[in-house]
């Protein structure tokens, strides 16, 4: 971070939860009684910090979605305590959350499907200014076309419609609405996973501006861990609706304690020649239990490659460390020294580093002279 | 599947519940009091009471409904004033004409939509699918009456192929049977059958878009068994439910056919009833077809969960 | 829109190399495909070539609109023939797969030429068991009873390292992990013993440890069967865990051919630069990545020139002139005026 995001002395969370869970019910009998239930989020502690960016990873099923959506409280948790921006908000009405939503905002993976396609652009950005009443009427437009220009679009762009947009363009207008009521959080649920790599990396830098810019944090969910270590300060992994291992981002990348996280970052594959691909030792055989009815014990014990009798019976509790790095694996301490460092890095070749810089600078150069695109 | 079943079986209750106070109170809302009907013609105070007493309408309204339920459950749907005759007996003579008209009339609706159906999405936008649009599209639109009175101008009085009205049961002529309602069923299916096509063409062009044909075509399989197959397994399923609801329609709705080709089936019985203000038979015929309607419902969702694996597990 | 102005370097005319000495399995020429709509023709894909190796992967690799999978269908002939126009020659075992009746391509796919597709979701038919559609297509290729052909099934499924496949054999789709669905569809396409299995993305819709396990299960496979694979991709990272060869796609034509080792170490196109420079990595955190600006052209209209160059950052005046697939070294061609890339680097 080249800029510090927030004061120091300012340390309250935006967003803190307190043994968190949710229950679904997926069937019910005939007087609809819950007969089966599925526990996506069970028993998450955590807190988002001014100007950071908590990463939230982990496979389909996982739980990620439903987390990210009981972080804002757009769900009502079956256990546990939310607090936004220090008030208590598992409660309240739904006059209340809506005052409350201003500070949080959501962006989806498909930006397509998140816009109205009968209002146009400027429309799009303005409703929350109204809804919240943040700018006169009078200055709607210009504050718009501020808005478009944050986010890299032109304010010429106002008038038209999403579908004139390309799929990199709609998220940035997505983006811009989410801006407009000027949060202090935005979640974003696989914001970059449904667009090109080439754009991907547009939208990323853009998110990352934008942090610097305005002091945003953002609740970041994902399931591509290149895209968490590029964006993430801080990650949480989670498996079967418990959170596995949670720490800052270069520690988890660098030396991951739990199998799981172990397991993800070893089954990446890495854009490296074939003669540098890593070893494969790590990776989780089998396939995702059931969530309906998680394995006892330890949730991984049926995958883990090293797995032992009384994984079938520990807890997962989070054996926190005094960096304040937790993982939740019993045995954590006796497990192999990981690959972890060799494992993942990409030996590079300089000639192509100096490639890669030529490149950066000549579109950097370019896009000075025509800008827009 | 036991417990879907068991839970679509409780949602019926309160259906039933809920059509019988409708047909109860059907009586109560036609104008008139049912007792000076029931009485015959200029009777006294005297005879009115004994019929009230007779027929419970001097009791309270609720009571009057538990009394009706009461006889509905052991088959007593009251008596035909005009025919003197119990309900039930007069329902069951008609049955058999009618369900045997709606059962050509579907056939020939299944046979004419699904063929036509699946012709116009596999020639999707060329002029054999326009074509079939068309004719699905007046097929819908052209009112039965008119179709059935051209149809019997066109083959009874034109070419004096088939008899121009009447109806003959099978067991005493079959062959007679046949060309007596052969018309009135094509009359019946024709309107269904432009239904039927639409959800046939749009459901099969679905199918024909999917991944699964795809597949089916890259391993090499004709295309007689890509399309019949596997792309209309899957395009098919919603039609059953649709197939249903136009049967259980036609069983109460051939009002008009039956009249014009003067069948003697439900819907003739309902508008002489009608006409003759003979409450107790409209009355019976509602709750026969409505019955009728209900169970044909449940039947399509247990064939809808036969054939889904989905629904099955 | 008409671009054979450009001489296109066949590549199967490539110099000797080690391995030359394998047969191809599939040598594609200048394969066009033009979708005619009623408002615009879209030339999808424009004078593609390249060869598939026996027992190797060839990855064709690029972005949503690079004609990637259009491409792969036009190989099989599935795309519908009345809006694709296909041209071109396609040479699989000494047919021409283009002129071929529809019948004798109909008794080669699902058996020489086998395809699996993205959406293992929705790829199956969820009306039939997964025995029932593994067994279909050893029936309609193989002199076999239905005895042995379910036999073969259980035997496809084993191989795909299924579980319990006896159990399996028996049930839907829907009652399928993801995963497991992928494995189903491999061991469909692999129950004749293809020379050529064409992978449309077939992990892209997987989580990253049932990916890995699938890929690896695809090479292992390859290891036994000696099948040539085309893998179809927009992930650079499944192209270096498990590729040998890789074809480089943009706005329709192939911009870069090579080695995978030599893509990862030095690619000669500044769309392959792009891409590699706007990947995340692990290994180090930085600021920014280095994006792509822009975005592909349109396919109805794309400028005159080679495709890229509103979009590179390398462009000269030149590159308004369309260029061909040069060869940059022996076995590395790239289809740009200023490679090799060395020269840019300072």
């Amino acid at each position: 971070m080249t800029q510090a995001p927030s004061s120091a002395s300012a340390v309250k969370p935006i967003i803190e939860v307190r043994g968190l869970g949710k229950n679904f019910v997926l069937k019910r009998s005939v007087f609809s009684r819950p007969l089966v239930q599925i526990r996506a989020v069970d028993n998450v502690t955590l807190s988002l910090m001014p100007g950071e960016t908590l990463a939230i990873v982990g496979e389909s099923g996982c739980g990620k979605s439903t987390l990210g959506r009981l972080l804002m409280r757009l769900i009502k948790p079956s256990t546990g305590e939310v607090f936004i921006d220090g008030q208590n908000v598992t409660n309240i009405s739904h006059a209340e959350m809506r005052q409350q939503r201003r500070h949080v905002q959501l962006i989806f993976q498909d930006p397509y499907a998140s816009l109205n396609p009968r209002m146009t652009i400027a429309q799009t950005i303005a409703e929350p200014l109204m809804l919240h009443n943040i700018v006169p009427a009078g200055q709607r437009a210009k504050r718009v076309a501020e808005l478009l220009e944050m986010v890299g679009l032109r304010p010429e762009q106002a008038n038209r419609y999403p579908h004139e947009f390309s799929g990199g363009q709609r998220q940035r207008v997505v983006i811009a609405r989410a801006l407009a009521p000027e949060p202090k959080a935005i979640i974003c649920d696989e914001a970059v996973s449904a667009l090109d790599v080439s754009i991907q990396a547009q939208i990323l830098n853009l998110l990352k501006d934008l942090q610097n810019r305005l002091g945003l944090a953002f609740v970041f969910i994902s399931h591509d861990l290149g895209v968490v270590k590029h964006i993430a300060d801080r990650v949480a992994v989670m498996y079967l609706g418990k959170v596995v291992e949670i720490g800052a981002s270069d520690e988890i990348f660098s030396a991951p304690r739990h199998p799981y996280t172990r397991a993800l970052l070893s089954a990446i594959p890495v854009a490296a020649p074939p003669s540098h691909q890593r070893s494969r030792a790590a990776r989780l055989h089998g396939d995702l239990p059931s969530p309906l009815s998680p394995p006892q014990g330890c949730r991984l014990h049926t995958r883990c490659p090293h797995a032992r009798p009384e994984c079938k019976t520990v807890s997962m509790k989070l054996d926190v460390e005094a960096s304040g790095h937790a993982n939740a694996c019993a045995f954590w301490r006796d497990l192999p020294a990981q690959d972890g460092t060799e494992g993942v890095r990409e030996p590079r070749n300089p000639k192509l580093e100096k490639l890669f810089v030529a490149f950066e600078a000549m579109a950097a150069r370019s896009a000075q002279t025509v800008k827009g695109g | 599947m036991s417990s879907l079943l068991a839970r679509r079986l409780l949602q019926l209750i309160p259906t039933v519940v809920i059509l019988s106070l409708i047909i109860f109170s059907l009586q109560h809302l036609l104008p008139g009091d049912p007792a000076l009907v029931l009485a015959g013609e200029n009777p006294d105070e005297a005879t009115l009471a004994a019929v009230r007493a007779q027929y419970h309408l001097d009791q309270p309204i609720f009571v009057q409904y538990i009394f009706w339920v009461k006889g509905v459950m052991t088959g007593d749907l009251g008596e035909s004033m005009r025919h003197n005759r119990p309900v039930l007996d007069l329902i069951l003579l008609k049955l058999p004409v009618t369900l045997q008209l709606a059962i050509m009339g579907i056939v020939v609706a299944l046979i004419l939509g699904v063929l036509g159906g699946v012709i116009s999405a596999l020639r999707q936008n060329s002029a054999v699918d326009y074509a079939t649009n068309v004719v699905s599209l007046a097929g819908i639109s052209v009112p039965n009456f008119w179709l059935g009175i051209m149809l019997i101008l066109f083959f009874s009085v034109h070419l004096g192929w088939l008899p121009a009205s009447g109806f003959v049961s099978p067991s005493e002529d079959l062959k007679m049977n046949l060309s007596t309602t052969i018309m009135p069923a094509f009359v019946l299916g024709t309107a269904i059958a432009g239904v039927i096509m639409r959800h046939t063409r749009s459901a099969m062009l679905q199918a024909l878009e999917s991944d699964y044909v795809r597949t089916a075509r890259a391993k090499g399989l004709s295309e007689w068994v890509v399309v019949f197959k596997h792309a209309m397994r899957n395009a098919l399923t919603p039609i059953i439910t649709l197939g249903a609801l136009e049967f259980g329609a036609l069983l109460s709705g051939a009002v008009l056919t039956e009249q014009i080709f003067t069948i003697p089936g439900f819907g003739k019985l309902i508008v002489d009833a009608v006409f003759t203000r003979d409450y107790s038979v409209v009355q019976g015929v509602v709750l026969v077809t409505s019955l009728f309607y209900i169970i044909l419902n449940l039947l399509a969702d247990i064939g809808y969960i036969l054939v889904n694996p989905r629904l099955r597990s | 829109m008409s671009t054979s102005q450009n001489i296109l370097h066949a590549p199967s005319a490539r110099s000797v190399r080690a391995d030359d000495a394998v047969p191809s399995v599939l040598d594609v020429s200048n394969l066009r495909v033009v979708f005619e709509g009623d408002t615009r023709t879209v030339t999808a894909v424009d004078g593609v070539s390249f060869s598939v190796k026996k027992g190797r992967t060839l990855a064709i690799v690029g972005e949503s609109g690079s004609g990637k999978s259009v491409t792969s269908l036009a190989l099989m002939r599935l795309l519908p023939e009345h809006t694709a126009r296909v041209s071109g020659n396609v040479n699989f075992d000494g047919r021409q797969l283009l002129t071929e009746p529809t019948s004798t391509m109909r008794s080669l796919r699902g058996n020489r030429l086998a395809m699996i597709f993205q959406e293992p979701m929705t790829s199956l038919n969820p009306s039939y068991t997964v025995g029932e559609q593994i067994k279909e297509v050893i029936l309609r290729h193989r002199q076999m009873s239905k005895k042995e052909a379910a036999e073969r099934t259980i035997a496809m499924l084993r191989l795909v390292r299924i579980p319990s496949p006896e159990t399996r054999y028996h049930q839907y789709p829907h009652n399928l992990s993801g995963g497991m669905r992928q494995r189903v569809m491999i061991a469909m396409a692999l129950a004749c013993d293809p020379e050529l299995l064409i992978a449309d993305e077939p992990t892209t819709a997987l989580d990253v440890t049932i990916q890995a396990q699938v890929l690896e299960l695809m090479r292992e496979l390859q290891q036994k069967t000696g099948t040539a694979i085309v893998l179809i991709t927009h992930d650079l990272g499944v192209v270096a865990e498990s590729c040998d060869d890789v074809i480089v796609m943009y706005a329709g034509q192939v911009v870069e051919q090579c080695s995978v080792e030599e893509l990862f170490t030095f690619p000669q196109h500044p769309y392959t630069v792009g891409l590699l420079g706007s990947l995340p990595r692990l290994d180090e955190k930085r600021e920014r990545l280095a994006a792509i600006t822009g975005t592909v052209p349109d396919m109805a209209n794309p400028p005159a020139g080679c495709r890229f160059q509103a979009r590179c950052p390398f462009r000269i005046n030149k590159c308004a002139e369309m260029p061909a697939l040069m060869e940059v070294s022996q076995s590395h061609f790239s289809r740009c005026w200023r490679a090799p890339m060395e020269d840019l680097v300072p």
